[in-house]
């Protein structure tokens, strides 16, 4: 692809009125980009999930529109920052607190210069190089020392749009020293043809708390995710991942254990069917002594769908006493439906504790029949297990709220893909 | 009730049922007894709809319907219930769920509306004080960690809670102590009346003692070879079946 459409569509490129660091730090991401160039077949870390039909489209950048988001809210949350196709919508978005706002309005006030991008995969990733030299906005949010917030924060991201048209969405999230908060960050695609390219960069300080959901929705488009996230001493990082809708989604999320103490926790919960493709990496990277890192990853996978889970583990030679477990899970409804499955460790210290395992299976048949048997019909059966699969990552949510909403929209997509299971 | 006409079933080519007949009529216990292999589960888990069995010839009716071509779930539903030797554990999926989902499976099945939630568990609060049950294994998984003894508790549990016109019990007693045996018999005689059937399949004589039989029926290489009433039971018990066999 050539970037001409995007330079063309873009107000940084075209009227040029965005601060000299934030300009030089787009040309840079440009130039890394273009040597970079889109991984291939032969970039293994891309092996199951070539994105030939991204590097092919000459992007143009989504323009704003006005849309009905009712749907996608979430009722409980405190504040909620809503986006479309990359531009913020302020008439839509809900309630106000000074700790969260937008990048575009940390670039005008200055706070973005010298936090933006900072410890992120520019140099080396392409979809990150590419995001920061067309990133149009996304949420910021800053919130001080000793500040815990109250209730949830929920970033919407609506793509619908033209195809062929990109958003290029930025978020940034800063926890000051013993500072917490919940997020939710919601992707909705409604477009077909069209490319959400998001990254999240996540700044835990020393003592802070931050549980952050990821919520993969609607139908159409594909949408390619990063996290990254840089954890302080005795940070904790609580995440839960559901990918309930989608349709070519590649997502990394990538955790820094920095310094001694640090605790995370990465859950994922995947349902998919139809052709749809989704692509987890995850990378955890053990850097300091007595750091603690629990992941679990379970998929649902039916039609004739195709996933990938990546996970590694990297436990650098200072890690010492490094606490690591490590599990992906997997279900397969129909003899169509693929997934590959590759858990990583690294190990590079000698004191540590690190257990990992995966397994693929279909659905118990002697449990299925057992079901049937007491007068329950098959689909009804099929669901009733899917669902008490799923039911462990529902559980590791804290917030009653957020589960339960989380549980009827899971149990929803349960019924829906259930149809085309044998 | 139930009426099986020369029926032959085999798994993976390995004839088990070779030409069975039985007449099960309403109200009436029939006890099924004879070695190991000779056919008895295979029986049980045909008339349940298990289909990696493969019926080859024969006929199966309950109350006149032919339920050979019908699904597990539906043989169910008009009135057909299996209690395992061996049940299935459910993991993540509730004692107390699993079987309200079954009895409205069931109801939605016959044109009925779903269980008042109140009746339902009131019903089931009742039959599990019947079964000496701790009342905990309403919120547990279905058998997830149950002893022998607490799985074959829970099948009679479902037993009483679904109600069935025939209740097919698969060596229920097997792996029972003798307090154990008790409660389970004290479940299933609490629903003998004159429009329920059992048909009990069983190694030993010891459960008879409990759960009397009209009927007692050998079965051997895939056929029934004598029918008798309950003392063929005792006689069975103290002469062994290679003498059945002989005079078969």
């Amino acid at each position: 692809m050539s970037t001409g459409s995007l330079q063309n569509s873009h107000p940084a490129y075209q009227d040029k009125t965005e601060p000299n660091w934030l300009a030089g730090l787009r040309q840079e991401a440009l130039k890394n980009f273009e040597t970079i160039g889109f991984p291939g077949p032969r970039t293994e870390a891309w092996k199951y999930s070539n994105p030939k039909h991204i590097a092919g489209v000459n992007w143009t950048l989504s323009a704003a529109e006005s849309l009905d988001i009712n749907a996608y809210r979430l009722a409980d949350a405190a504040v909620e920052l809503v986006f479309i196709n990359g531009h913020h919508a302020p008439g839509l978005s809900k309630g106000s607190t000074a700790q969260v706002s937008t990048l575009q309005a940390a670039i005008l006030s200055g706070q973005a210069q010298g936090e933006l991008a900072q410890f992120t995969s520019e140099s080396s990733e392409a979809f990150s190089a590419l995001n920061l030299a067309f990133v149009q906005d996304g949420a910021w949010i800053h919130v001080a020392d000793n500040t815990p917030i109250d209730g949830m924060i929920h970033i919407l991201h609506v793509v619908n749009g033209e195809a062929e048209n990109t958003a290029q969405i930025r978020n940034r999230i800063h926890l000051g020293t013993h500072a917490s908060a919940e997020v939710v960050e919601s992707y909705v695609g409604l477009s077909e043809g069209s490319l959400t390219n998001a990254v999240t960069e996540i700044d835990l300080q020393a003592g802070s708390e931050l549980t952050h959901c990821i919520w993969q929705r609607g139908e159409l488009g594909s949408k390619i995710g990063r996290v990254h996230i840089r954890q302080s001493r005795d940070s904790a990082y609580d995440g839960h991942s559901f990918w309930l809708g989608g349709e070519w989604v590649r997502n990394d999320i990538e955790v820094e254990l920095s310094e001694p103490g640090a605790a995370c926790s990465l859950n994922g919960l995947y349902l998919m069917d139809g052709e749809q493709h989704l692509d987890n990496h995850t990378l955890i990277d053990h850097q300091a002594p007595h750091c603690v890192s629990r992941e679990l990853y379970k998929g649902v996978l039916g039609g004739k769908s195709t996933g990938v889970y990546n996970g590694m583990v990297k436990v650098q030679q200072p890690a010492q006493k490094t606490d690591s477990e490590q599990a992906n899970h997997n279900i397969l409804l129909s003899d169509s439906a693929d997934i590959n499955t590759k858990p990583e460790l690294e190990i590079y210290a000698d004191d540590v504790k690190c257990a990992h395992g995966t397994t693929v299976g279909q659905l118990d048949a002697e449990a299925l029949l057992y079901m049937r048997m007491r007068g329950i019909p098959k689909a009804e059966a099929v669901h009733m297990l899917t669902q008490a699969f799923a039911e462990e990552l529902l559980g590791e949510l804290e917030n009653e709220q957020l589960r339960s909403v989380m549980a009827e929209h899971v149990s929803t997509r349960l019924h829906r893909m259930r149809e085309d299971s044998p | 009730m139930l009426s099986i006409k020369n029926l032959h079933a085999n798994i993976e080519g390995t004839p088990i049922l070779e030409g069975l007949n039985l007449e099960v009529k309403p109200g009436e216990v029939h006890a099924i007894m004879g070695p190991n292999g000779a056919g008895k589960s295979t029986l049980a888990k045909v008339l349940a709809g298990d289909d990696s069995y493969a019926v080859t010839a024969g006929e199966v009716q309950i109350e006149g319907q032919d339920i050979l071509e019908l699904e597990p779930e539906e043989r169910a539903a008009n009135g057909l219930f299996l209690g395992f030797q061996y049940p299935v554990e459910l993991p993540g999926v509730s004692n107390s769920y699993f079987l309200r989902t079954a009895v409205n499976a069931q109801r939605k099945a016959k044109g009925q509306d779903e269980i008042d939630a109140y009746d339902f568990l009131k019903e089931l609060k009742s039959n599990m004080g019947l079964l000496e049950m701790d009342p905990a294994f309403k919120s547990r998984f279905v058998n997830v960690g149950f002893s022998g003894g607490e799985k074959k508790r829970n099948e009679i549990l479902q037993l009483l809670t679904l109600r069935p016109k025939l209740a097919v019990l698969d060596e229920t007693d097997s792996g029972l102590d003798i307090d154990a045996l008790r409660i389970v018999a004290k479940g299933v005689n609490s629903l003998r009346g004159p429009d329920r059937s059992f048909v009990v399949v069983t190694h030993y004589q010891r459960l008879l003692d409990y759960i009397v039989p009209d009927f007692v029926h050998v079965l051997m290489d895939g056929k029934i070879v004598r029918s008798g009433d309950k003392t063929l039971a005792h006689e069975l018990e103290k002469s062994g079946y290679t003498n059945i066999e002989a005079t078969a």
